[in-house]
């Protein structure tokens, strides 16, 4: 199964009148007429919606929450690369989705960075597996979601893009359930505000984050933060905080709008086994992932070898 | 991205007036042409790991079937080479639903009908495509592959 990690494709650089060059990083992903953050690109998208969630008047629910449910359009070209990336036949492009740090750049640690193009050059992108994206890549991969909130729960299902795209969220503050390491995680959600913050812990870490190869481990934090700014866009962010690989933390963030009728059935499996005998036969081995001990073996050994 | 890319006919189907000049200079049917594409990095994507994203071939040839399935619509199709012989050609686009969007149906694709797909070919030699364009025998033209405006 190839599509859940397809990006830009030779013909669309021929497919209309306003594409960027091939090789330029686009600065626009497009305008939503009408909303009070119009431009879709994800660092511009970020600040108008920080400013303009101090003045939102969200559709709420009977309890008084700010009310997700319904059709949601991802807006981020995020799962090529976190980072700012051109278009080529091969790649949508994008700016960066990372808004802090404020660079746009991935604060990544020597070894990790060094890791990430090992696995780049070695490792399928998880989707063509058919394998889970993670709580965060489930947001920036799938396309198309629907939200179901009520008192305890924001349930989400999409489609395309990303395998089995569902997520249950609690949000009744009962506690994480413990290690019980899963693709999506553990998350728990609670309201700061209007704003529903979701911490996932207990992610297996068996995915790339990206098409580049970059990684977290199963030690990882994440946290994402729901803000409704109108009643047509979610501002969305998400903190990634894996100190076994990175840095420092960071903060990737994008709109989501509000104008998709349905989401369909897509299974996965239907068609995975003829894709993954081309890419077996070309040498591929789907991503293993990592866990916090091995990440932290292999920072050793990488900086004993410098 | 991705915006207003889309034209579509009066039958709902989704045309591509670019993609419509790059087939219109290929040679007729049975034939296999193939063309260097614009040049760019290997990135390391699923597509790009099974199929020759630097290069594209059309063929042309004769429906067997279609299966309108996820996340990968297929169809399989006969050509009939320079030395007369027919070879199986198995073309995978985006998704049904997505083909479904677009306006694609089943009785646009009938079995026997003659058609010629535009694609990137598989890097193991073997004859399968990654589609970007269906011709059909109206010339009228259907987008197969990935766009970002759906994405």
């Amino acid at each position: 199964m190839f599509s859940h990690a397809i990006t830009g494709f030779a013909a669309l650089a021929l497919w209309g009148i306003a594409l960027p060059v091939a090789g330029q990083i686009s600065t626009s992903l497009g305008v939503v007429e009408g909303s009070v953050c119009p431009d879709n690109s994800h660092a511009i998208f970020h600040a108008c919606a920080l400013e303009a969630a101090e003045n939102a008047t969200p559709p709420r629910t009977p309890e008084g929450r700010p009310d997700f449910s319904g059709y949601w359009l991802r807006r981020a070209w995020a799962f090529e690369s976190l980072e700012a990336h051109p278009e080529t036949p091969d790649d949508f492009g994008a700016p960066s989705a990372i808004v802090e740090p404020a660079d746009g750049l991935l604060p990544m640690q020597a070894w990790a960075l060094e890791q990430s193009r090992i696995n780049a050059e070695r490792y399928l992108h998880h989707n063509a597996a058919c394998i889970l994206a993670g709580p965060a890549g489930t947001m920036y991969m799938t396309s198309r979601f629907q939200f179901m909130q009520d008192e305890t729960h924001l349930v989400m299902v999409g489609e395309q893009l990303t395998t089995h795209p569902y997520r249950i969220i609690p949000l009744d503050g009962r506690p994480h359930i413990g290690y019980i390491p899963m693709w999506n995680g553990d998350p728990r959600g609670r309201w700061e505000g209007d704003t529903l913050v979701v911490e996932t812990r207990h992610q297996n870490a068996k995915y790339l984050l990206d098409q580049r190869g970059r990684f977290i481990t199963d030690e990882a934090r994440i946290v994402e933060r729901f803000t409704l700014i109108e009643d047509g866009t979610i501002h969305y962010r998400a903190t990634f905080d894996d100190p076994n690989v990175y840095t420092r933390p960071f903060t990737i963030a994008f709109a989501f709008r509000r104008n998709v009728p349905e989401i369909w059935e897509e299974a996965c499996f239907e068609t995975n086994s003829e894709p993954m005998r081309l890419y077996r036969a070309n040498g591929y081995r789907v991503y293993p992932g990592i866990t916090g001990e091995q990440a932290r073996a292999m920072r050793a050994a990488w900086e004993a070898a410098q | 991205m991705g915006h207003g890319r889309q034209h579509r006919d009066g039958h709902g189907n989704v045309r591509t007036t670019a993609m419509k000049r790059s087939i219109a200079g290929l040679s007729g049917a049975g034939a296999v042409a193939s063309l260097l594409f614009a040049a760019g990095s290997h990135s390391h994507h699923s597509v790009a790991v099974g199929f020759d994203m630097q290069r594209r071939v059309t063929v042309t040839g004769t429906i067997l079937d279609m299966e309108w399935i996820n996340p990968h619509a297929r169809m399989s199709f006969e050509v009939e080479d320079e030395n007369g012989e027919t070879q199986t050609w198995v073309i995978s686009f985006t998704s049904a639903n997505n083909l479904f969007r677009r306006g694609w149906r089943s009785i646009h694709l009938p079995v026997g009908a003659t058609i010629t797909v535009s694609g990137f070919p598989a890097r193991d030699g073997s004859n399968e495509l990654y589609a970007g364009e269906t011709r059909l025998a109206d010339g009228s033209t259907l987008f197969g592959g990935n766009a970002p405006g759906e994405c």
